[in-house]
């Protein structure tokens, strides 16, 4: 834990906001600092709200059971991924001491691209649900925040056991063991308007992607411009560092 | 044998007193000499803590001065006083185990060897300062005199003294005082290893006497008879009221310095300490005694030493065995605990209140406690029949007479330590020291002897006396009469340091600290003499360390005081046109300092900004912003602010001391930046070789008109030539028209006099400017008009 810390990069919040943020639970990664050098001030925690407010109430989204699901409103887009220059630059940045796991990339990647295409985040702005054993884990994908808090909040959100099944997000995302398998076809998961299904080659040198989406939340053109958008940020990955 | 037929048998002194007195000399002498040679022994075997300076070889000094002592006469030593103690009365084992550094010590192991206090005795310290001691004696005998009793102060000092301020400006204020004291100069020649003939050029300290008007005498300090017939005089002389004598006492110490110091060293021969051996003072009393005086043979007085060798024993058994001083006690005595007079913590009942102004405000509080105790006295310069120099004394001559209104000559030593000697024996004292930066010309006194008594007799002494002082920038007094130094003196553990900012607080406190049981620091802010405020009527304390909340706000703390104050409240008013509400925090007492309100002002607004009159540099701004760290840093919303006055000495042109200090516009722009979460950077710290504190280029002076004079002043009636009240005394702003002598229409000369005009100081003569006709009359008799105000008119 201690070596996760130290690796996170250091948050400015005033002790106060610090307190406050404490008291009501709030993570400090979720906040936007108004103050100087974006220091999180009490204000801001006094006046967040949470990103993945619901716009659909859970009664209206229960008919629409995913279970129910019509195969027509169903579609699905497939790409495959260079991931030379990501596993260069992975590579280069741990020489530097800095550790990443593609799938703190990936995640970041689809977080951008959800920003990108803000048509394709309807419920749940631009949060990803990371898809765990038997669970999920809803992560807000704050523009600001950095890869190193993204990957201490995946690390943490590992050894912990939250699910957020219920949350709603957009987006669930599955990384499956590497192999040198395409996928084809994956299940919508309950309340989630696209899944984005990833496997490694055994080389690691790519990754084939699988994009499902329900086209009565996302039309077919969205959903796959969003995969395009993915696809491009996963390639010149150094702007997903900055 | 009775004690008259003892004086018959004597043999060739007719003359002499009664047997007992000279063999209670002799035995005395033993006890000094027997206990100084065993502390040697102790201490070169490491069982003394620290220096040891010994008596050796000046005991009949000490013993026949002593001699006419009672227990409520005082004596004021040096660090050379061990037989002082022992020859003043003190417990031998006690006064051992003080320099075992034990329990049992009469200071409780807190003084040790150079700070001996013992008030049962009427040892009033040995002092590790030279000089420091022979103002207290001066105080001690007036507080007696205050108080009716005969008790005399008895100065003890060596010949290195006697070049030092300490000792002229004492001797000189005792002289015209006629204190009841006496100055014992122990004249061992050197002042620790330098010759008294290398450093003055009239080394007969004697002599010394006739400039302050008193009798001086020389004895042979190693006769202790020739020293019992001296003091005989001078302790006569003093109680009967005839003032000071100073007696120098030639002799000489046998031993080094101190313990381990060499005996002869580089200044002195073998053949001159030889030549002093064979004067030792006991053997000459002894042989005087058996062949002179036939009063005893020598196995009677090898009996006496005998016997003492037997208490010296004893004295070091009791050292030995007594505990060591529980260092869970380390904290006591600092301050009295409780650290407030009762009276000041008396539930205070809300009642009628009148506007008064500062300077009679605390007047009233200061004759409301000189008519309830008639031990308090007051010494300054200036302070008696003309009423101080900033009218702050008017009337109380008239009212308390020139016995407790002393006026002083120019020597803040000398009287600051007559304040704490009379202040730790009976009276109470006032040192008023008329500007706040004249107190470091008595900073030994206030810092050293003052401050550290009561901690250093383990409780059983204090000082409570108030030094009194106008503190502050006002209008261009300069670079020696601006500051106001709160947390240098706030530094110093044993000292209250008060900083009001009403007539009320100010009164209330003042009426306090002549109440209180430590030395308190007064500041007044000279720039709020001229204020005005709702004082409470009646008896009204203000506590120490309980902090005024000057305004309610929420969004940011102001701590302020003094003078500092008022600007806050005037920045907070402007700040709340910007819908930002300040709590302005006036803590009153720097020391004890009020952090709890500060505190939970915090806890609200979750913002601070400190404001103080003295400099950043380890200040207030710092200790409070650290304290709030500490105790409240979750609260904090952004990191504290400080705003000081630069860290310049004050410049004496106004254009240049507006720049140095803080005003109101920048204490708003101040509680700005900590809101915007960037507190105001200071630059006190003067980093070497970093950048320089001049700026690169020098900006153009900015064209600044004179600041326009009181409204009243301009409008003139159109073709006469305006009366107006004169500006004049820094400290007055307003004067009330007591008279007119020319009634409208009367024909005046330039010069005439044709009004008075009353302020608080003076009663000011009103000339007309030019010759002409009393054409208006603006300001009857009874108006209070401003400094520079229209009282009139004159036409040609």
């Amino acid at each position: 834990m201690n070596a996760v810390v130290a690796q996170t990069r250091r948050l400015a919040v005033s002790p106060y906001a610090r307190r406050l943020a404490r008291e009501r639970a709030l993570p400090l990664e979720a906040l936007r600092g108004s103050g100087p050098g974006g220091r999180i001030l009490a204000a801001d925690v006094r006046a967040f709200v949470p990103v993945a407010a619901p716009v659909v109430s859970p009664d209206a989204v229960a008919p629409a059971a995913p279970l129910s699901l019509a195969a027509s409103r169903i579609a699905a887009f497939a790409t495959s991924v260079a991931l030379g220059a990501l596993q260069d630059l992975l590579a280069a940045l741990q020489s530097t001491g800095n550790v990443y796991a593609i799938d703190d990339v990936l995640l970041r990647a689809a977080g951008r691209a959800l920003a990108e295409i803000p048509e394709a985040a309807k419920v749940g702005a631009a949060s990803v649900a990371l898809e765990l054993a038997g669970r999920q884990t809803v992560f807000a994908m704050i523009p600001e925040m950095s890869l190193t808090s993204l990957r201490a909040m995946r690390l943490a959100a590992l050894v912990d056991s939250r699910d957020e099944t219920e949350t709603p997000t957009d987006l669930s995302l599955r990384l499956l063991p590497a192999s040198d398998v395409r996928p084809m076809m994956m299940p919508l998961l309950a309340g989630r308007a696209m899944r984005l299904t990833v496997s490694l080659n055994t080389a690691g040198d790519h990754a084939e992607c699988l994009l499902v989406a329900d086209t009565a939340s996302v039309d077919e053109a969205t959903a796959a411009a969003w995969l395009a958008t993915l696809k491009s940020a996963i390639e010149q990955p150094l702007r997903l560092f900055v | 044998m009775s004690a008259a037929r003892a004086r018959d048998d004597f043999k060739g002194a007719p003359n002499l007193p009664d047997r007992q007195v000279l063999l209670d000399l002799f035995e005395r002498m033993v006890l000094l000499r027997r206990f100084e040679s065993t502390a040697q022994i102790a201490c070169r075997k490491g069982e003394t803590p620290g220096f040891l300076h010994l008596y050796i070889g000046e005991e009949a000094t000490g013993v026949g001065v002593c001699a006419h002592l009672s227990p409520t006469d005082w004596v004021t030593s040096t660090h050379r006083g061990h037989g002082h103690a022992l020859a003043k009365g003190a417990h031998p084992g006690r006064v051992m185990a003080e320099l075992f550094g034990k329990v049992d010590g009469i200071c409780g192991g807190r003084g040790g060897t150079m700070h001996l206090y013992d008030r049962s005795v009427g040892l009033f310290g040995t002092n590790g300062i030279v000089a420091a001691g022979i103002g207290h004696a001066v105080g001690i005998g007036m507080s007696a005199r205050q108080q009716g009793r005969d008790d005399i102060g008895v100065a003890f000092f060596g010949d290195g003294a006697a070049n030092h301020g300490g000792f002229h400006e004492a001797l000189n204020f005792a002289a015209v005082q006629r204190a009841p004291a006496v100055f014992i100069c122990e004249n061992n020649l050197y002042a620790t290893a330098t010759p008294l003939k290398s450093i003055t050029l009239n080394p007969e300290i004697a002599t010394k006497a006739a400039s302050y008007g008193m009798p001086g005498v020389a004895v042979d300090g190693n006769d202790v008879f020739a020293v019992w017939l001296a003091m005989k005089e001078a302790t006569e002389r003093a109680r009967a009221g005839k003032g000071p004598t100073l007696i120098e006492a030639k002799t000489y110490r046998t031993v080094g310095h101190h313990e381990g110091d060499p005996v002869i060293g580089t200044y002195r021969t073998q053949e001159e300490l030889d030549a002093w051996i064979k004067r030792d003072p006991i053997d000459m009393f002894r042989k005087k005694l058996i062949e002179e005086y036939g009063i005893a043979d020598a196995e009677a007085l090898a009996a006496i030493e005998a016997r003492i060798e037997k208490v010296v024993e004893e004295a070091l058994a009791f050292a030995r065995n007594s505990p060591e001083p529980d260092p869970a006690t380390v904290r006591l005595h600092v301050f009295a605990d409780p650290i407030n007079p009762p009276a000041a913590l008396q539930p205070r009942a809300i009642g009628e209140t009148r506007t008064q102004g500062w300077l009679e405000a605390v007047r009233d509080g200061i004759a409301e406690e000189m008519r309830a105790n008639p031990a308090i006295l007051y010494f300054g310069e200036g302070t008696g029949e003309r009423g101080g120099s900033f009218a702050h004394t008017k009337n109380l001559w008239q009212e308390f007479g020139a016995e407790r209104m002393v006026d002083t000559p120019i020597s803040e030593q000398g009287f600051t330590a007559a304040a704490v000697g009379a202040s730790a024996t009976g009276a109470r004292t006032v040192s008023d020291l008329m500007f706040a930066d004249f107190a470091f010309e008595t900073a030994g006194q206030i810092f050293l002897q003052a401050a550290k008594l009561r901690y250093m007799t383990s409780g059983l002494m204090s000082a409570p006396m108030v030094v009194r002082v106008g503190a502050g920038a006002l209008r261009s007094s300069g670079p020696h009469h601006s500051g106001i130094y709160h947390p240098v003196f706030a530094h110093m553990p044993g000292l209250i340091v008060c900083v009001p900012s009403t007539p009320a607080d100010a009164k209330g406190l003042m009426k306090t600290a002549l109440r209180a049981g430590d030395p308190v620091i007064m500041l007044e802010p000279k720039a709020l003499f001229a204020s005005k405020g709702e004082v409470p009527v009646g008896e009204h304390f203000v506590p120490f360390g309980v902090a005024r909340i000057a305004r309610s706000g929420t969004d940011i703390t102001i701590v302020a005081a003094g003078q500092m104050v008022q600007r806050a409240l005037e920045a907070a008013e402007a700040l709340a046109t910007e819908g930002v509400e300040a709590e302005v925090i006036d803590p009153r007492t720097i020391m004890p300092l009020d952090i709890d309100t500060i505190v939970a002002s915090v806890r609200k607004t979750h913002r601070l900004l400190i404001v103080d009159e003295a400099w950043a540099m380890c200040g207030l701004g710092g200790e409070i912003a650290q304290a709030i760290n500490e105790l409240a840093f979750d609260e904090l919303d952004a990191p504290p602010g400080r705003l000081h006055t630069a860290p310049t000495s004050h410049p004496f042109a106004p254009v240049l001391e507006r720049a140095m200090l803080v005003d109101t516009a920048r204490i708003a722009q101040g509680v700005r930046d900590v809101i915007s979460g960037k507190p105001p950077v200071p630059d006190h710290w003067y980093t070497v070789g970093l950048k320089s504190a001049a700026p690169a280029k020098s900006v153009p002076a900015p064209v600044r008109l004179q600041p326009a004079a009181p409204a009243s002043a301009a409008h003139a009636t159109a073709g006469d030539e305006p009366i107006t009240m004169p500006f004049g005394d820094l400290t007055v702003s307003e004067g009330t028209v007591i008279k007119w002598l020319k009634a409208v229409g009367d024909a005046v000369k330039e010069g005439e006099l044709i009004a008075e005009i009353e302020t608080d100081k003076a009663v000011v003569e009103i000339e007309a400017p030019i010759s002409g006709t009393l054409s208006a009359i603006d300001q009857p008799v009874g108006a209070v008009v401003p400094m520079g105000g229209r009282i009139g008119g004159i036409k040609k």
